[in-house]
C-alpha cells in the first residue's frame, strides 16, 4: 500500500469522527479481511461475526484516537482484533483455537516442497501447536494476512525488530524439523 | 496438550457467506447509542463538578461568617474581662 493510499484512507477515518457514514467505506474494504482474521482464531462464525462487528465499532468510535503512524488504517482494526480475541479467550479461560485454511497450509507446503503430504501435515500442525501463541499470532499475520513486519509490531504492540525475530525463530525451527524452504518475508 | 488448538478446515469463506454479518445500520445505531451514552456522562460529570464547586463555596462561606461572628464575640467579650480582671500589684 502506497504512502499516498494510507493517508486517503486516514482522511477518510479523520472524516467518519464529524459524520459516521464516511467510516462505511472502510467498513466495506475491510470486513471480510477482519472476520476472517478473527474466525482463524475462533473456529465459530458466530462469535467471528460479533467480535468483527465489536471491532468496527470501537474503531468508529474511537477514530478521534487515532493518530497517523505511517501504517494502514487496517492495522489498527487488526490491532482492536486482536485484543477483541484476547479478551474473548481471557474471559473463557480456554486454550487458543487457530483454523488454518487448508488453501493456504497447501499453498505455502508445496511452494517449498514438490507435493501435499498428509502425514507430513498432521506432524506439522502438532509441532505448530507447540509453538508459544505469541509465535503463532505473527506467522499468522505474516502468512495467512500478508503483512508487512512494520505492520505486524504495530499490531501486535512490539518492535520491527522483534516481529522479524520472532518469525525467524518460529521458521527456522520449522526449516529444522520439516525441511521446508520458506524464507522468512514470506517467499519460498 | 499444546499451547493452543490447530485445526485444518476446508471451508473457505466467500464475501456471499459473510453477507448476513455485515450490518452496518446496526453498527451506525450502535455508534450513536454510545455517543449519547458519552454525552450524557459528561454532562453528569459536568454538573457532579459544578455542585461540588457550588457546594464548598457555600461551605467556605458558612465557615467564614462563623469564625467572624466568634471573632466578633472575642472582641465583644476581651473588654468585659479587661474591666473585670485585678490589676497586677507593682513592687
Amino acid at each position: 500500500m502506497s504512502e499516498q493510499e494510507i493517508r486517503e484512507e486516514y482522511s477518510i477515518l479523520e472524516k467518519s469522527r464529524t459524520n459516521p457514514d464516511a467510516f462505511g467505506l472502510l467498513y466495506k474494504k475491510y470486513f471480510d479481511r477482519i472476520f476472517s482474521f478473527i474466525y482463524r482464531q475462533i473456529d465459530d462464525e458466530d462469535v467471528a461475526g460479533d467480535l468483527c462487528s465489536q471491532t468496527f465499532l470501537s474503531a468508529l468510535n474511537n477514530a478521534g484516537k487515532f493518530t497517523f503512524r505511517g501504517v494502514p488504517v487496517s492495522a489498527w482494526f487488526y490491532k482492536i482484533a486482536a485484543n477483541e480475541v484476547n479478551r474473548y479467550y481471557r474471559k473463557r479461560k480456554r486454550a487458543k483455537t487457530f483454523s488454518l485454511e487448508e488453501g493456504i497450509v497447501r499453498t505455502l507446503y508445496e511452494q517449498a516442497n514438490d507435493g501435499w503430504d498428509e502425514e507430513m501435515i498432521e506432524r506439522l500442525l502438532g509441532y505448530l501447536a507447540e509453538l508459544p501463541a505469541e509465535m503463532l499470532e505473527v506467522l499468522n499475520l505474516r502468512f495467512f494476512e500478508d503483512k508487512d513486519f512494520k505492520e505486524i509490531a504495530f499490531i501486535l504492540d512490539i518492535t520491527e525488530s522483534g516481529a522479524k525475530m520472532r518469525t525467524y525463530r518460529a521458521l527456522d525451527s520449522l526449516r529444522k524439523n520439516f525441511k521446508l524452504k520458506i524464507k522468512y518475508d514470506g517467499k519460498g | 496438550m499444546g499451547k493452543v488448538e490447530i485445526k485444518i478446515r476446508k471451508k473457505i469463506l466467500t464475501p456471499d457467506n459473510l453477507q448476513q454479518y455485515r450490518n452496518y445500520p446496526a453498527l451506525l445505531k450502535q455508534h450513536a447509542r454510545h455517543k449519547r451514552y458519552k454525552r450524557a456522562l459528561r454532562i453528569f460529570l459536568y454538573s457532579l463538578a459544578l455542585t461540588a464547586f457550588v457546594l464548598s463555596l457555600i461551605f467556605i462561606s458558612v465557615w467564614k461568617i462563623m469564625l467572624d461572628r466568634e471573632q466578633e464575640k472575642k472582641k465583644q467579650q476581651s473588654p468585659k474581662t479587661e474591666q473585670n480582671s485585678v490589676p497586677a500589684k507593682t513592687p
